[in-house]
């Protein structure tokens, strides 16, 4: 889910028009077997139908290494780096319960049902010196990843 | 929308058990996940004389009862791709 919500958020941003959870599955997909890792494409769309609601969770995750640090030099503790995880996870529950591609009938890749933070959460005040977390890098793909499009419309139906 | 459990004594535990058993009905799963992973580190932490306050302790063994069979491929699913027990 991670992955996929990443590879989806690089597209909304790059290539925009390419922006679907479909393709970004089928980038998964491809991703998987060029790394001979498990994730047919059928498997990665039941991932994200189990775990669409913390999407946001699993890419702030995927995006930052699938890990939490601490700087002690800098006094920026594990502590520190949870908070900014989750003002990660929220800047993209924004994008995604609002973000829609530019085409009839488009929903938000998030649905209303998405875990958030409290509403009276804020994210702590940083210190200087500490590292840029808290906001999402710029994420680009590898053109080799990419398959080509499909064609647009209804996707076939498989009897 | 539903609200991430950071009241939790150890939120990020919480909040994990939240990413790997978001779905309605998955409560009983979300809290033993937090549970079980907090076992070891409550265990060094009173080794290297720490110690908890009771309510705190308290709360999570209570919550450690449900079994978490499908954990890995829960892992498995959150980071790439699928859980073939997960159903919805």
């Amino acid at each position: 889910m991670g992955e996929l919500f990443k590879i989806l958020f690089a597209l909304a941003n790059h290539n925009p028009e390419q922006a679907s959870w479909e393709y970004s599955a089928r980038i998964v997909e491809k991703y998987a077997t060029t790394a001979k890792v498990s994730g047919s494409r059928a498997s990665i769309m039941a991932a994200k139908r189990c775990f669409l609601t913390v999407a946001h969770l699993w890419g702030a995750y995927s995006i930052r290494g699938r890990k939490l640090w601490e700087r002690v030099e800098v006094d920026y503790r594990y502590a520190d780096d949870f908070e900014s995880f989750l003002t990660e996870a929220e800047i993209l529950r924004k994008w995604g319960q609002t973000w829609k591609a530019d085409a009839a009938k488009a929903k938000s890749p998030l649905p209303a049902g998405t875990w958030t933070m409290p509403e009276i959460w804020t994210p702590a005040p940083r210190k200087p010196g500490w590292p840029p977390t808290g906001m999402i890098p710029g994420i680009l793909l590898s053109h080799d990843l990419l398959p080509p499009p499909g064609r647009r419309g209804r996707p076939r139906r498989v009897r | 929308m539903p609200v991430l459990p950071v009241d939790y004594p150890e939120p990020f535990a919480a909040v994990l058990g939240t990413m790997l058993y978001p779905n309605e009905g998955e409560e009983a799963q979300r809290r033993a996940f937090a549970a079980h992973y907090l076992a070891e580190p409550i265990r060094r932490f009173e080794v290297a004389g720490g110690a908890l306050a009771y309510n705190d302790l308290s709360r999570i063994v209570k919550d450690g009862g449900a079994r978490l069979d499908d954990l890995d491929q829960r892992w498995w699913g959150g980071w790439g791709s699928c859980s073939k027990s997960c159903s919805h």
